[in-house]
């Protein structure tokens, strides 16, 4: 294999060394579980010796004692080699997922991946994948251990009766190796069940984030319904799975049986002792798991480029320095690792003038729009529904990518919007704003370094604060579903108290007011001009024109 | 829990039974002629004799392992059965359940008691339970056959096999507390990744990155040492029944050197003692590696019991409402939450009557109970004290099937289904579209959606749509692929309208549904709504003063009380109401535009 085909592998022991110690050792430790079974094979063998040619001699009775005390050192071995295998390889599964959120949290820059809007998906991904690309170190030192252990057994086998030994060991092979072939197609199986399983999850989650729109519109049966076709589905292709992974399952312990007998039968043209049949029940049986090892590399390996692929659409394709996207270390808390550092904001750069020059995103239906928005003005972009003000204001602060035109700050082109638009330049606040199931203060600071007299006066100016003096436990109040849910209005002033609260140059604010009250809006607008802001907005409120000092119409007819 | 579950199915369990008993017999027979083959070659039988044994060992192998795959397959499919009657049962109660009940959880936890603890009771059932009776049935076969042959021999194995029983249900809820714990962060650990990818754009645009990923570590550290203190404490059980089984199979072998010794057993009976362990030990070290199924699922069982039980207590109602248009009252209706609000009423004593067939708009500012009072009046919670009728029927008691049927709302977030425009439409009710079974059904109703559609002013963009009804909707709401039709939060809201208009209600909530629609949009939503509200009884809370312009009546609310409640005819000619304060407020607004 060429060295840009190791990139797998390679990808995959730098994950394994994120925490080394654990994860080597716990290997070292299950691949000598694979192995060890030789010695209580050969000891059983002995038994049966033993008490063949001399009787129930003392020295019978050591061998079993010692065949007792192998089978113990097994088990201990087992013991500790699990939870330390655990501890490394769900270190490594974290450090993936790790990588996949900073990609999609980051602000444009060279650790910013392609931002997934389908959340369900990217759970999915983010449970199921990481586990799929680890896999394929196991199955390597499965197959290590399967390879010495069969090696070992192969031989002492040969030497009691070679054509026996082969007359067992052939067709168990072959058997192992087509059962391996069948393996390729449980991979059929349990993609098709985990589609099925996966339209039951999303269509339940959607279901459930929409219980309440359920429950009001009358459509419970009818998604029942549909939910219990998704369901029988679903069960007729676990079931699938499940009979396929347990035919060959059964198959290489049964089979085991099967050629243990040929072999016997062959063996009986010699003298073979009881000593030796025993040897041969005990080491025929572990041979079968050694070609379907052996297949299991190469399928695992399949599954696990599939799983590196899925992961890595949410990554960036390249990180400077050369460092792989998916797998580079990156300090995070687990065993020890030191805790990850709080944001850090970039220098802030005073605005005078921001001007948009040509932008054009065809997609949305935005053709050539220019604009300016002088220091200390509000600048009001309106228009119908579809005709992409949303859309404008997230491409101008670089949440949407745009076919051509520029954007410049004290005109100064901004390269890569994303990284430049954020606290203390600009501040955006969404038109259904997101809060976390965090107090309402972690809300607001988002990890930064905000005083509390700078997040009360945010809260007074984003016209907030009677809210909050009316919240049970004030800042300290849980927010989200497991604390008090806000108010469309007033989690679109908690977003604006949060933007505020950096004291941004430029406030980008999409429809702000749109779930306010007349009052309330009008006494938000009055604050926020009040205090001199610089603000883009999206809105066709009354209240927002009315503070304008520049509009900017779009029409719907630009597509 | 799973008696009530079980019983449709008796005839498939005892099938299965069945079967499980006759695979049993096999690996026995197998070493009978283990043994016999051992006998049979120290006593230098000659060859002929020796194959044929060794063959019939073989035989009887592979005929065992034809069996193994048929009893798998039938308890894998009566598992799916019996789960997924559980699963209905599960999304059913939590599709049913009020405001209170979804306060205090969030989606990914339903999901994960809806689906992740459902599937852990599937495995256990098909993978642990079926395996546990199998071994069971081979032990006691095992046991009966050995006492059969050597007595003697058959003690230390019946000690053994009561001892792995014993250690095995001793060891049942070894793990329970560990697993319970690593499901819970898991499914905090996959909250906080859920919560800050769909909230990446908020978190971006404030360079607040490093924050989430905080969030998502100090969970991925607490997960990586629950998920190593439950592995221990799985290998505890693990180990343990290993051992057990191994020394049962030294102590029956150990037992037959004895009696060896003594004389008058043979080397193929000590065989038969080893192999007829064997034939357990298997099985049993095949399942020690499925326990960590059997060890989540108590845990997941009773959370599902608990759900089950408290689903129980959502009041779907009895009685069937009038026919006919329906009045809406109030009658000293107070609202207090039952979550962290210290008992501060929502609404106090609020009286307010709907006539039948007349709309009411709902003013007030935020906070002032406008939103709690369409709560009320849609059941999503229940009043604290006082009551909401409707057609003199107290909401509490209406059959919620009839309610649904004839209150429609438009709700503040509209939520979208990842599905088509027809099955957004018509929230999959497949009885109006299911075109594989009435095709010329399908096209009358087609045409009925498409009616829907125009009539709530989304003629245009439906017009645009690649596909029609039959374009998939992507539910952010954001069109990333090309064939899939976004809607801005406007067009969302038509489409509630052309929900609502689909069904023929006879009472209508709109809750802020005009909120951010853009003036030409709403111009064509006001014909529609009016459309809508026709001899329909009505409630609206709506932030453009002109929406209200359709009401009859106008109701102003303040601190959870009705401040004001007028025609708004009346209200608007006397220049003192707080209507014509509001409407001059927002007028001078306009005016400064």
């Amino acid at each position: 294999m060429t060295a840009q085909g190791l990139r797998l592998e390679r990808r995959i022991i730098t994950a394994a060394n994120f925490r080394p110690v654990q994860y080597w050792l716990g290997m070292t430790g299950w691949t000598m579980f694979f192995i060890s079974p030789i010695l209580p094979g050969w000891l059983i063998g002995r038994v049966f010796t033993e008490l063949q040619q001399n009787g129930a001699t003392p020295r019978s009775f050591v061998y079993l004692g010692a065949l007792a005390l192998a089978e113990i050192a097994i088990i201990s071995m087992m013991v500790f080699a699990h939870p330390t295998y655990i501890k490394g390889v769900e270190s490594s599964k974290a450090l993936m997922r790790a990588n996949a959120v900073e990609a999609q949290l980051a602000s444009g820059g060279p650790r910013s991946g392609p931002r997934k809007t389908a959340v369900g998906d990217v759970l999915v991904r983010l449970r199921d994948d990481p586990q799929d690309v680890m896999f394929l170190l196991d199955n390597w030192t499965d197959m290590l251990g399967s390879l010495v252990y069969g090696v070992v057994a192969f031989w002492f086998l040969a030497s009691i009766d070679l054509p026996a030994a082969l007359a067992g060991a052939v067709p168990l092979l072959l058997t192992g190796w087509g059962n391996g072939l069948l393996a390729n197609l449980a991979r059929v199986f349990r993609v098709r069940a985990r589609e099925a399983s996966s339209a039951v999850s999303g269509f339940l989650a959607a279901g459930i984030e929409a219980s309440l729109t359920v429950k009001v519109t009358g459509a419970h049966g009818s998604i029942l319904r549909r939910l219990d076709r998704l369901n029988a589905t679903r069960a007729k292709a676990a079931v699938g799975e499940t009979v396929w992974n347990d035919v060959m399952w059964s198959i290489n312990t049964t089979a085991s049986d099967v050629f243990l007998g040929i072999a016997l039968a062959v063996a009986a043209r010699g003298a073979l002792t009881a000593g030796e049949i025993a040897q041969f029940a005990a080491y025929l049986a572990g041979l079968i798991w050694l070609p379907m090892r052996l297949g299991m590399v190469f399928t695992g390996r399949r599954r696990a480029e599939v799983s590196a692929g899925r992961i890595e659409v949410l990554l960036p394709e390249a990180l400077p320095g050369g460092e792989d996207p998916l797998v580079h270390h990156q300090p995070l808390p687990v065993l020890g690792g030191p805790r990850i550092a709080a944001p850090a904001a970039p220098p802030a750069i005073p605005l005078a003038r921001l001007s948009v020059e040509g932008l054009t995103v065809a997609s949305r239906g935005l053709f050539d729009v220019s604009l300016v928005v002088e220091r200390g003005s509000i600048t009001v972009v309106s228009g119908v529904v579809g005709s992409g003000k949303s859309s404008l204001l997230r491409a101008v602060i670089g949440l949407l990518d745009i076919d051509s035109g520029v954007v410049r700050w004290n005109g100064v082109l901004v390269e890569d919007r994303a990284a430049f638009f954020v606290p203390p330049r600009s501040a955006y606040v969404a038109q259904a704003p997101r809060l976390f199931a965090e107090s309402l203060a972690d809300n607001l600071r988002l990890g930064f370094d905000v005083s509390d007299r700078d997040l009360l006066d945010a809260i007074e100016l984003a016209a907030f604060d009677s809210d909050v003096d009316a919240l049970p436990a004030g800042l300290a109040t849980m927010v989200g579903a497991r604390g008090v849910r806000l108010s469309g209005g007033q989690a679109q002033r908690a977003a604006a108290a949060r933007a505020l609260a950096r004291k941004p140059e430029l406030l980008v604010l999409d429809d702000l007011t749109s779930a306010l009250d007349v009052e309330t809006e009008l006494l938000l607008w009055s604050r926020l001009s009040a205090a001199g802001y610089t603000v883009l907005t999206a809105s066709n409120r009354p209240a927002a024109l009315a503070r304008a000092d520049a509009v900017i119409t779009l029409s719907a007819t630009h597509g | 829990m799973l008696v009530g579950l079980v019983a449709p199915h008796r005839r498939a369990f005892a099938g299965l039974g069945l079967l499980m008993a006759l695979s049993a017999a096999l690996p026995i027979a197998a070493s009978f002629a283990m043994a016999r083959f051992v006998d049979r070659v120290i006593a230098q039988a000659p060859v002929s004799e020796l194959v044929t044994v060794a063959l019939t060992f073989a035989g009887l192998g592979l005929a065992s392992s034809l069996l193994i795959v048929v009893v798998t397959w039938r308890s894998a499919l009566l598992a799916w059965r019996l789960t997924n009657g559980l699963r209905h049962e599960l999304a059913s109660l939590v599709l049913n359940a009020d405001l209170s009940f979804h306060r205090d959880r969030t989606p990914g936890e339903l999901l994960t008691r809806c689906d992740g603890d459902v599937t852990a009771l599937t495995s256990f059932l098909s993978a642990v339970v079926a395996r546990i009776a199998g071994i069971s049935m081979l032990a006691i076969a095992s046991l009966v056959v050995m006492a059969l042959v050597e007595p003697w021999l058959a003690v230390p194995m019946a000690v053994g096999f009561a001892a792995l029983a014993w250690r095995g249900w001793s060891t049942r809820d070894t793990t329970t507390a560990a697993v319970t714990r690593e499901r819970t962060i898991d499914s905090e650990m996959n909250s906080i990744i859920e919560q800050y990818v769909s909230g990446a754009e908020d978190v971006a645009s404030l360079g607040a990155g490093a924050h989430g990923l905080r969030r998502f570590g100090d969970a991925a550290r607490r997960l990586v040492d629950a998920m190593s203190l439950r592995t221990r404490a799985e290998m505890k059980v693990n180990s343990g029944l290993r051992a057990v089984i191994l020394l049962t199979q030294i102590a029956v072998l150990g037992a037959g050197l004895l009696l060896f010794r003594r004389g008058g057993l043979g080397i193929g009976d000590v065989v038969l003692g080893y192999r007829l362990v064997d034939v357990v030990r298997s099985p049993v070290e095949h399942l020690t590696w499925r326990l960590m199924e059997a060890q989540g699922v108590s845990g997941a069982a009773q959370r599902v019991t608990e759900l089950l039980e408290e689903g129980r207590r959502v009041d779907l109602g009895e009685r069937p409402l009038p026919a006919g248009p329906l009045a809406l009252e109030f009658s000293n209706a107070g609202l207090v939450y039952d979550d962290a609000s210290q008992g501060e009423a929502a609404l106090q004593h609020l009286n307010l009557r709907v006539e039948a067939g007349r709309v009411v708009g709902l003013l007030g500012r935020s906070g002032s109970g406008k939103t709690s009072a369409i709560r009320l009046a849609l059941r999503l919670v229940n009043t604290t004290s006082g009551s909401v009728t409707l057609g003199g029927v107290d909401v509490g008691r209406v059959l919620e099937a009839d309610f649904r049927r004839r209150v429609s709302a438009i709700p503040q977030d509209v939520q979208l289904f990842p599905g088509t425009v027809r099955e957004n439409v018509t929230m999959f009710d497949s009885d109006l579209f299911d075109s594989d079974l009435f095709d010329r059904e399908s096209q009358h109703t087609d045409e009925r959606i498409v009616d829907a559609l125009v009539s709530a002013g989304l003629g245009p963009w439906l017009a645009d749509l690649p596909s029609g009804l039959d374009t998939m909707l992507s539910p952010d709401n954001r069109a990333e692929q090309d064939d899939r039709a976004g809607l801005s939060a406007g067009e969302a809201q038509l489409l509630a309208i052309a929900r609502a208009l689909l069904h023929h209600p006879d009472v209508v909530v709109l809750d802020e549904a005009t909120a951010r629609v853009d003036p030409v949009t709403q111009a064509a939503i006001s014909v529609a709504v009016a459309r809508l509200l026709d001899g329909r009884t009505g409630v609206i809370i709506a932030h453009r003063l002109e929406t209200l312009s359709i009401c009859d009546d106008i109701a102003v609310l303040a601190d959870g009380e009705l401040v004001e409640f007028g025609a708004r005819v009346d209200l608007l000619t006397d220049p003192g109401s707080r209507y014509a304060q509001l409407l001059a407020m927002g007028a001078e607004a306009e005016e400064l535009a």
